[in-house]
């Protein structure tokens, strides 16, 4: 069992910087609020790493207790302001040179779209998530998962053809 | 919006950056490091592997049997009449034969008569300030550890005689004089804080074999380089000025363990 504790951290050092940049995306883009999530996802997991079902994906099950552990950040600190938004974070990236005006303004429509929307995009488009990866995480059908994504493209493209 | 399936997979993904990389990693290591620990003390493992708690069993214990060792080496407050004393003694025995070289064993032997008599004062301070103590058993202590320091001295005079000469030999024989001075110091605190007339007799026959005259020349005719070749110990002399030294000591002990044990019955 104490063997199985040792090959988390291969699983650790491929997922890191997912976990990281999914926190990144759903916490108003505050860096270190980002870093103390993942830090905290991963000893969790580690913890209940000897409960984890080989048979089925890593990247599931960690995106899972991810999740999981996002609501209940959610639930504790409702009052609490993020210390970045995504202006903050869009105008670091243009310094950098790493994002260009198009790819800003969906990043503000994404941000400020319904959480169901938003997620489903998230988890599709920036996690690289598969519709059955998803459904897993959000415990819901892979169908009604195939179907939310349809319609949240569907929401964005039209209102980025309204804005335009 | 045509490319929006473009702009959608070019999303910024971004790196943990090395800081809390390494914050993270170290956290990690601990934990694994932590549940590594617990397995080895794991009740339930113990019951499948019988050698893991063989090990740590014995582990413990010698920890703790060290740990008390050499706290009681080296506590001054150890004195005869505590428990943990038989300990102390056993200590220097090993330290004693763990001192191969013969100067070595001279430095343990003038180590052990100054500390016996270290403890013989402590002993009569402690008689004088009336603190807890058995005046009686304390004084055959003191009498006892007196003995155990002319052994000591003589064992020690003994090995010096022994010795080759050499270069180092004159350093030996400086320590073991300075020595010589702090015990007759010991030796008078004794004789002044003890109204004893068995101490004080015992203390007068130390300070006359310390400063006996046969024990000084036979130092100084090394220290002075004047015999090359050295001088066997028990000569018949020595011998016979030795055996009605071990007779005292062995009586002595003798009428303290008697008086001990009248000291219990008339406790009961």
């Amino acid at each position: 069992m104490t063997k199985s504790k040792d090959n988390f951290l291969p699983y650790y050092n491929q997922f890191k910087d997912k976990i990281y940049n999914y926190y990144l995306y759903r916490v108003g883009f505050d860096r270190l609020l980002a870093e103390d999530l993942t830090s905290e996802v991963f000893i969790k997991a580690l913890k209940s790493f000897n409960d984890f079902d080989k048979s089925k994906k890593f990247q599931s099950w960690i995106y899972m207790i991810a999740h999981n552990h996002l609501v209940n950040h959610y639930k504790l600190s409702k009052h609490l302001v993020p210390l970045e938004s995504v202006e903050d974070y869009l105008q670091y990236m243009d310094n950098n040179g790493e994002i260009n005006y198009e790819l800003g303004r969906v990043l503000k429509i994404i941000d400020k779209m319904e959480e169901t929307d938003r997620n489903v995009l998230q988890l599709k488009f920036v996690d690289d998530l598969d519709n059955q990866e998803i459904a897993e995480v959000l415990q819901k059908e892979e169908g009604t998962i195939r179907t939310q994504i349809s319609r949240s493209v569907t929401k964005l493209r039209e209102i980025l053809n309204n804005n335009s | 919006m045509d490319n929006l399936d473009k702009l959608l997979g070019a999303l910024p993904k971004n790196k943990l950056n090395k800081r809390a990389d390494l914050k993270i990693k170290f956290k990690l290591y601990y934990l694994i490091f932590l549940s590594r620990l617990r397995t080895l003390f794991d009740f339930s493992t113990w019951r499948i592997n019988s050698l893991n708690k063989g090990f740590v069993l014995a582990f413990c214990v010698v920890v703790v049997f060290s740990a008390t060792s050499i706290f009681v080496y080296a506590s001054d407050d150890i004195l005869p009449g505590n428990q943990l004393y038989p300990l102390k003694i056993a200590v220097e025995k090993i330290e004693q034969v763990v001192a191969l070289n013969p100067k070595a064993k001279i430095a343990t032997y003038e180590k052990l008569s100054s500390r016996r008599l270290q403890e013989a004062v402590s002993l009569s301070q402690k008689i004088n300030k009336n603190i807890k103590t058995d005046n009686e058993t304390a004084n055959l202590y003191i009498k006892n550890n007196i003995l155990a320091e002319i052994k000591n001295h003589e064992s020690a005079v003994n090995t010096i005689n022994n010795l080759r000469e050499s270069s180092s030999t004159a350093a030996v024989i400086n320590s073991a004089k300075n020595n010589d001075q702090k015990e007759i110091e010991y030796l008078n605190r004794i004789a002044s804080s003890s109204q004893n007339q068995d101490i004080l007799q015992t203390v007068r026959n130390a300070k006359e074999i310390i400063n006996h005259e046969d024990y000084k020349s036979n130092i100084n005719k090394q220290f002075n380089n004047s015999d090359r070749v050295a001088k066997p110990t028990n000569t018949p002399e020595r011998k016979n000025k030795a055996i009605p030294l071990i007779d005292y000591a062995s009586s002595t002990i003798i009428h303290a363990k008697n008086i001990r044990k009248n000291y219990r019955n008339q406790g009961r």
